[in-house]
């Protein structure tokens, strides 16, 4: 692999690798740290890259390295830290009740089951489709479903409270 | 649709445009991850391209190694022993076509995968060893080793006793104190006390003469005559200590039957033997 495939691999599939590991993690430094380390792995072995399976082989690399990064210190889940949103010039009523819709957002989202969280958030962030997510998982479209579907009950359950 | 659905395809909707008004707030960009990247890969080579081939080749080698440790081992250590028992003549033959024939209650030992490699065995009684001419071909006993080209020679290791006589080539005798001497055909040599007594112009053929059921005695001590009989018939046959060294000259074939040729032998050395049991005698002076 010359430099400038790895190039063409890296801004391919940065965004969507470091994405994944923010989506388990909460936390985007971690998440960067993480998607990088993915790369120079990838570099260091020179495995002979076959287009077809790379994707998934970058993912399961960035979701090893998390979880022994995971095992050794255990950071907090706190998406919203680095989730940001764009200042709505709303009333101090709608801004109020953004911010307590934010909050239980992200109860629910600490504990919903990292499977779950990965798939909504992949769904619902980046707006990829079931089979996209499928492809980089390494799952059937079936699991993905079963997956959103169960994430979702879980965040009605919160919603209703 | 009832209030249940409404409400949770209202949530559906609401999470779906939550989620993506917003955005992940990087602390560094991907171009400044690229740029770190860049530099690292630039002080480190890329390593080597470790193919999951060569991965599989590893492995199959160090398997094969194994394999081949364990064949080998398998060959270092696999050992034949052909044994004839007392009453039996037996030819072994070995793996490059030398041939043994085993006088009654002998027994070799060999290696047959390590035979093209090395042609040695262990040996114990009395045989007639017809080797095929190639590397050194050795014969280990107890009290002597018999070192060969290609040739025909007759051992005797029994107790204490080494007697190799050559028929065909040379033989090399090594006594177990390191003592060496060179056999000729028709010599013949004995080990005593860790002594070589060499004999030149023997009579190679009455030594042989067991081969076909003849056996010739000169000035041989009784009990030996006796432990020959005993092995040729597979009898047990007690003798009085004090006769064991009387010594005994003449011959028997085998076509006689045990009691003949005891009935041979105690007549001439003035002895007489009584039947104790069935295959068990006693001799004893005759009084």
């Amino acid at each position: 692999m010359t430099q400038e495939e790895f190039k063409d691999l890296f801004d391919m599939h940065f965004a969507p690798v470091r994405n994944y590991v923010f989506y388990r993690s909460g936390n985007s430094d971690v998440a960067t740290d993480i998607a990088q380390e993915t790369f120079l792995k990838i570099w260091e072995k020179q495995n002979a890259i076959q287009p077809e399976k790379v994707k998934g082989l970058l993912f399961k690399i960035a979701g090893d390295l998390f979880v022994s990064h995971y095992r050794k210190e255990k950071r907090s889940f706190q998406f919203f830290k680095h989730y940001l949103f764009e200042e709505k010039g709303d009333s101090p009523e709608d801004i109020f009740a953004f911010n307590q819709l934010k909050e239980t957002y992200e109860k629910a989202l600490v504990k919903m089951p990292e499977k779950q969280r990965i798939v909504f958030l992949m769904s619902r962030v980046e707006n990829l489709k079931y089979l996209e997510i499928s492809e980089m998982l390494g799952l059937s479209v079936k699991a993905v479903e079963k997956r959103m579907t169960s994430a979702l009950a879980h965040l009605r359950l919160f919603l209703m409270k | 649709m009832d209030d249940k659905n409404l409400h949770i395809n209202n949530l559906e909707e609401k999470s779906k445009d939550f989620f993506s008004n917003g955005k992940i707030n990087w602390e560094r960009s991907e171009a400044d991850v690229w740029a770190e990247i860049a530099q690292k890969i630039e002080n480190k080579p890329a390593g080597k391209n470790v193919s999951i081939l060569s991965q599989v080749v590893k492995y199959a080698a160090a398997a094969v190694l194994f394999l081949l440790l364990g064949l080998g081992a398998v060959t270092f250590l696999y050992t034949k022993s052909i044994t004839s028992l007392p009453g039996e003549h037996l030819l072994a033959e070995l793996p490059d076509g030398s041939t043994v024939e085993l006088n009654a209650g002998s027994t070799i030992k060999y290696h047959p995968l390590k035979w093209r490699f090395e042609r040695k065995l262990t040996f114990e009684g009395e045989g007639f060893f017809k080797v095929q001419k190639g590397e050194k071909f050795e014969v280990e006993s107890e009290n002597g080793i018999t070192r060969v080209l290609g040739t025909s020679f007759n051992i005797y290791a029994r107790n204490n006793d080494y007697r190799v006589t050559c028929l065909t080539g040379v033989v090399k005798v090594i006594s177990t104190s390191d003592e060496s001497v060179l056999l000729q055909a028709n010599s013949h040599v004995e080990i005593e006390k860790g002594e070589l007594i060499l004999k030149k112009d023997y009579n190679s053929e009455k030594v042989v003469g067991w081969k076909n059921n003849l056996f010739y005695f000169s000035g041989t001590p009784l009990k030996e005559v006796i432990d020959e009989i005993e092995r040729q018939y597979g009898v047990t046959i007690q003798i009085q200590p004090e006769l064991n060294n009387r010594n005994f000259a003449g011959n028997f074939p085998k076509k006689y039957n045990v009691e003949e040729v005891l009935d041979f032998v105690c007549k001439t050395m003035a002895v007489k033997f009584v039947k104790q049991s069935e295959n068990v005698y006693l001799i004893v002076e005759k009084s």
